[in-house]
C-alpha cells in the first residue's frame, strides 16, 4: 500500500517549468494581442480573476464549491505575486493540463477541463493578453479546503477519473459556424462549468451535459430542450440574449450571467455569438418546438393586467403595488423593456431560486438590459415577497406550487448579507 | 463617489453606494419635485426616469444607477410642456398635488410603449402610483388626452339603459320638483352675471354624433334646491360651468322671499378661470350664505380666497365621502 501511495504521488509529481523574465509588452504583436482581449472576452477570464472592488486580473475571488472556498490566482504579469515569470509554456500547460508552472495541480475550479479544447495558437494569445495586463501585487488567499482533498497531488486522482486531456475536434457532420461555436462553448466559454450538473467529486456529469445546475446561489437552467422557458430559445432568441443581455420573449440575464454577457461576451464579434447560438440552438431543439412560440406569448399577454383593475384578493393587490407598473404589456407582442414574468424561467423553473434573487437584489447598470434597473425589493418582508411568488406562480404558470418559499426566501436574504 | 448624469447633467455625488437614490436626488442634488411617499417601492410617489423608464428612486440604490442616465419631473421638459403636463394642467389634475409628479413619470413611459392607452393598459402601468385625493378619474382622463385628440368624458347612460335598469325617466327642459315635491330641479340657468363665460375649450358632439363643435357655455346645466326648515334654501350647483352666481342668482329669482343657506358644488374656479375669482367672492357675499361647501374643481387658489373672504365657520370644505348635515 505505501508503494501504491508513492506509485500515486510519482504519477501526481509534474516538473516546475524555469521561471523566465517577465516578456515586455513589444514582444508581442498587435494582432495576437487583438485577438487575445476577444478570447479573453470569451472566456470571461476577468470575472473570476478579479475580487470585487480589485484590480483586474489580480485574483482573490472566492469560488465557493461544496469542498470550501477556492480564491482565484493573481494572473497579472506582476513577478512576485502573478504570472509575470511564466512562460509561454507553463501557460499552456496551466490551461491544457491544469498544472502550474512550478508543477502543482491546479483545482478543477479553474476549469482547465474546458480550456484544454482551446488551440495553440489562441493559447498563445490569450497569454499575450494577459501578460500585457498592468502588474498588481496581490497575494492570493489560501483556500478553505480541508485536508486532505487540498493536496495538489489529490487533484491528480480527480484527472485520472474526470480529466482527458485535448484540443477541441471539429464534428465533420456540422457546418462551420456550428464547430465555432461548439469550440467556444465547451471550450473558453465553458458553459458548462455552470449549466452542467457535477457528481459528488465535483466533476461535470457528461451525460447530462448541459441540464442544468444550481451555482452560486443561483440557478444555471437547462440548455436542452429541458428548459422551462415557455418560448423555445431559437438561434435570434440566443444571439439576442448573448449579445444585448435581454429578449422580450425570455428576460435578462442576472447573477452570473451579467458579467458573462456584459463584461465578456461583450468583447466578442456578433459572428462568435452567432456561432453560439448555432450551437445552442441545436441542443435544445428549438426548431421542433417553433409553433409554441406564438401560444405562449399569447398566454402571457393574456394573462399580463391580473392583478390590476378590480381585484379583491390581497396578493394580487401586493403585486400591483410593487410590480405590475413595469412587468405589464399589453397585446400583440412583450416590449423587452418590460420583462413579460410569464415567459420568464425564473417563474417556471421548478427552484424559486432565481426569481427570489432577483426581487431581493434588483438589476443594476451593467446587469440585465442595456442602461436599465430594477430597483431591489429587500424592503418588503419574507411573507410579502412569499406571497407575491405564489401569486405568479399560480396565475402566469401551470406550474405546481413552489414550497417553502418563506423559508427559502430567508436563506437566501442571510446569504446574501455582507460577509 | 458615484456618477451619473441627471437632466442631461454630469453629476457625481458624495451619498453612499448603499443610499437610496431619492435622496440623493432631493437631499444632495436639492431636486425636490420627486416625493419620498413609502420608502418601500409601494406608492411610487419617488418615480423618476432611468434610461427613459419609470423607476422607483426610494429602493434604487445610488450604486445601481453609476453612469445611468437619470430624468427626474423637473427634467422631463425643459420648459414644463410635455404633452402629459399640458394636459394635466388643463384638467387641473392636482388636489394636495404629492403624487402628482410621479404619475406623470409612470404616465410618461407608459405612453412611450403604448401612445394610445386602453383604459386596462392605464389600470396596470399606473397601479403602482397611489393617489390619497383619489383624483384617478382625472388622471386617466389627462393620460388619454395627452395626445391632444378630443376624449369624450364617460357616455352618460342612455334613457333605455336607466330604464332597463329600474329607472323611471323623466326628460325635460323644464322647472319642475321631483321626489315627492322636495326636490326642486331647476331649467336653464340665464347667463347674466358678465363674467362668468363657461368652460373656454369645452366641445359636444354634433347632433348626427359623428362631429364636435363649441359648447363654451353647456346651457343644459342645471342645479337643485331643497328647502330645509328652519334655514333656508340648499342650492347644489354641479360643476358650476353656468358660474355659481348665475346659479344662485336664479335660485334667488326661483324662490323670492327664501332665505338661501347654503351652496354645494364644485366651483370650478381652477385653471383658466382663476381669472373670475375675485368677482365671485365679492358677489358671494350678496347672498349672504350661511354654509359655502366648496369642493373639487373649485381649485385650491379659490379656496383661499374663500377662507379669507368668509372665513373657516362659514366655508366647508366638500371632498368624496364627505357628510354634511343641515
Amino acid at each position: 500500500m505505501f508503494a501504491g501511495a508513492l506509485g500515486f504521488f510519482a504519477l501526481a509529481w509534474r516538473p516546475a517549468i524555469a521561471p523566465v523574465d517577465p516578456p515586455p509588452g513589444s514582444s508581442f504583436d498587435a494582432a495576437a494581442l487583438a485577438k487575445g482581449a476577444v478570447l479573453a472576452g470569451a472566456g470571461y477570464c476577468m470575472v473570476c480573476h478579479t475580487r470585487p472592488g480589485g484590480q483586474p486580473y489580480a485574483g482573490g475571488y472566492g469560488l465557493r464549491t461544496p469542498f470550501g472556498t477556492i480564491y482565484s490566482t493573481n494572473i497579472t504579469p506582476d513577478p512576485e505575486t502573478g504570472i509575470g515569470r511564466w512562460s509561454l509554456a507553463a501557460f499552456t500547460r496551466a490551461m491544457h493540463e491544469g498544472v502550474s508552472r512550478d508543477g502543482s495541480h491546479l483545482f478543477p475550479a479553474f476549469p482547465y477541463d474546458h480550456f484544454t479544447k482551446v488551440s495553440d495558437e489562441d493559447v498563445a494569445a490569450l497569454y499575450a493578453y494577459v501578460m500585457t495586463r498592468t502588474p498588481v501585487r496581490a497575494q492570493t488567499p489560501a483556500n478553505t479546503i480541508p485536508f486532505p482533498l487540498n493536496i495538489r497531488a489529490v487533484q491528480e486522482g480527480w484527472k485520472i477519473l474526470f480529466f482527458r486531456d485535448g484540443r477541441y475536434q471539429p464534428n465533420p457532420s456540422k457546418s462551420a459556424e456550428w464547430n465555432r461555436g461548439a469550440y467556444l462553448a465547451e471550450g473558453l466559454s465553458h458553459c458548462g462549468g455552470c449549466h452542467t450538473p457535477r457528481n459528488l467529486l465535483g466533476a461535470e456529469e457528461t451525460r447530462n451535459a448541459y441540464a442544468g445546475a444550481a451555482i452560486e446561489d443561483w440557478i444555471a437552467p437547462a440548455l436542452t430542450d429541458a428548459n422551462p422557458a415557455p418560448v423555445p430559445w431559437t438561434d435570434s432568441e440566443l444571439f439576442g440574449y448573448l449579445r444585448r443581455g435581454m429578449t422580450a420573449l425570455h428576460g435578462v440575464s442576472v447573477g452570473p450571467m451579467g458579467p458573462v454577457v456584459h463584461t465578456g461576451l461583450a468583447q466578442v464579434p456578433d459572428s462568435d455569438i452567432r456561432a453560439m447560438a448555432v450551437y445552442f440552438v441545436d441542443l435544445d431543439h428549438a426548431a421542433d418546438h417553433a409553433d409554441a412560440a406564438a401560444a405562449a406569448v399569447g398566454k402571457a399577454l393574456a394573462t399580463s393586467a391580473l392583478g390590476s383593475g378590480r381585484e379583491h384578493d390581497p396578493d394580487a393587490r401586493l403585486y400591483a403595488a410593487a410590480c405590475i407598473g413595469c412587468h405589464y404589456n399589453a397585446a400583440p407582442t412583450p416590449l423587452p423593456e418590460r420583462p413579460e414574468l410569464a415567459l420568464n424561467s425564473a417563474l417556471t423553473l421548478p427552484d424559486p431560486t432565481n426569481l427570489i434573487q432577483v426581487v431581493l437584489r434588483g438589476i443594476g447598470v451593467g446587469e440585465g438590459g442595456p442602461g436599465l434597473v430594477m430597483p431591489a425589493y429587500a424592503g418588503l418582508s419574507d411573507a410579502e415577497i412569499a406571497r407575491i411568488a405564489a401569486y405568479l406562480r399560480r396565475t402566469r404558470t401551470d406550474r405546481p406550487p413552489w414550497t417553502g418559499l418563506e423559508r427559502q426566501i430567508a436563506a437566501i436574504r442571510h446569504q446574501a448579507a455582507p460577509q | 463617489m458615484t456618477s451619473f448624469e441627471i437632466n442631461g447633467r454630469a453629476v457625481s455625488v458624495r451619498t453612499p453606494e448603499d443610499a437610496p437614490l431619492l435622496w440623493a436626488i432631493r437631499d444632495e442634488l436639492g431636486l425636490k419635485g420627486t416625493k419620498f411617499g413609502c420608502g418601500i417601492g409601494l406608492c411610487g410617489a419617488c418615480t423618476v426616469h432611468v434610461a427613459g423608464r419609470a423607476t422607483r428612486s426610494c429602493i434604487t440604490s445610488v450604486g445601481a444607477v453609476a453612469g445611468a442616465s437619470i430624468t427626474t419631473i423637473e427634467g422631463l421638459d425643459p420648459n414644463g410642456r410635455h404633452p402629459l403636463q399640458m394636459a394635466w394642467v388643463e384638467l387641473q389634475v392636482p388636489q394636495c398635488g404629492y403624487c402628482q409628479p410621479g404619475q406623470i413619470m409612470q404616465a410618461a413611459t407608459l405612453l412611450q410603449d403604448y401612445p394610445d392607452p386602453t383604459d386596462r393598459d392605464i389600470d396596470a402601468a399606473m397601479a403602482g402610483n397611489l393617489c390619497r385625493c383619489m383624483t384617478y378619474p382625472r388622471i386617466r382622463r389627462a393620460i388619454k388626452l395627452a395626445d391632444d385628440s378630443f376624449r369624450p368624458m364617460e357616455d352618460v347612460p342612455s334613457v333605455a339603459a336607466l330604464q332597463a335598469n329600474g329607472g323611471r325617466v323623466v326628460s325635460s327642459r323644464e322647472a319642475q320638483t321631483i321626489a315627492g315635491d322636495t326636490v326642486f330641479v331647476s331649467g336653464e340657468i340665464p347667463r347674466n352675471s358678465g363674467f362668468e363665460v363657461g368652460l373656454p375649450g369645452q366641445h359636444r358632439r354634433t347632433e348626427d354624433g359623428k362631429g364636435w363643435e363649441p359648447d363654451e357655455l353647456l346651457m343644459d346645466e342645471r342645479f337643485i334646491a331643497v328647502n330645509v326648515r328652519n334655514k333656508g334654501l340648499v342650492v347644489l350647483t354641479a360643476c358650476s360651468h353656468a358660474g355659481v352666481i348665475n346659479v344662485l342668482t336664479q335660485a334667488r329669482a326661483c324662490f323670492p322671499g327664501v332665505k338661501l343657506h347654503a351652496v354645494l358644488g364644485g366651483l370650478h374656479l381652477s385653471g383658466i378661470n382663476e381669472r373670475v375669482i375675485p368677482q365671485t367672492v365679492k358677489a358671494l357675499h350678496g347672498f349672504d350664505l350661511d354654509v359655502i361647501a366648496a369642493g373639487h374643481c373649485t381649485g385650491w387658489r379659490a379656496m383661499a380666497a374663500l377662507a379669507n373672504a368668509f372665513g373657516d365657520t362659514k366655508l366647508a370644505p366638500l371632498a368624496v365621502g364627505k357628510r354634511l348635515r343641515f
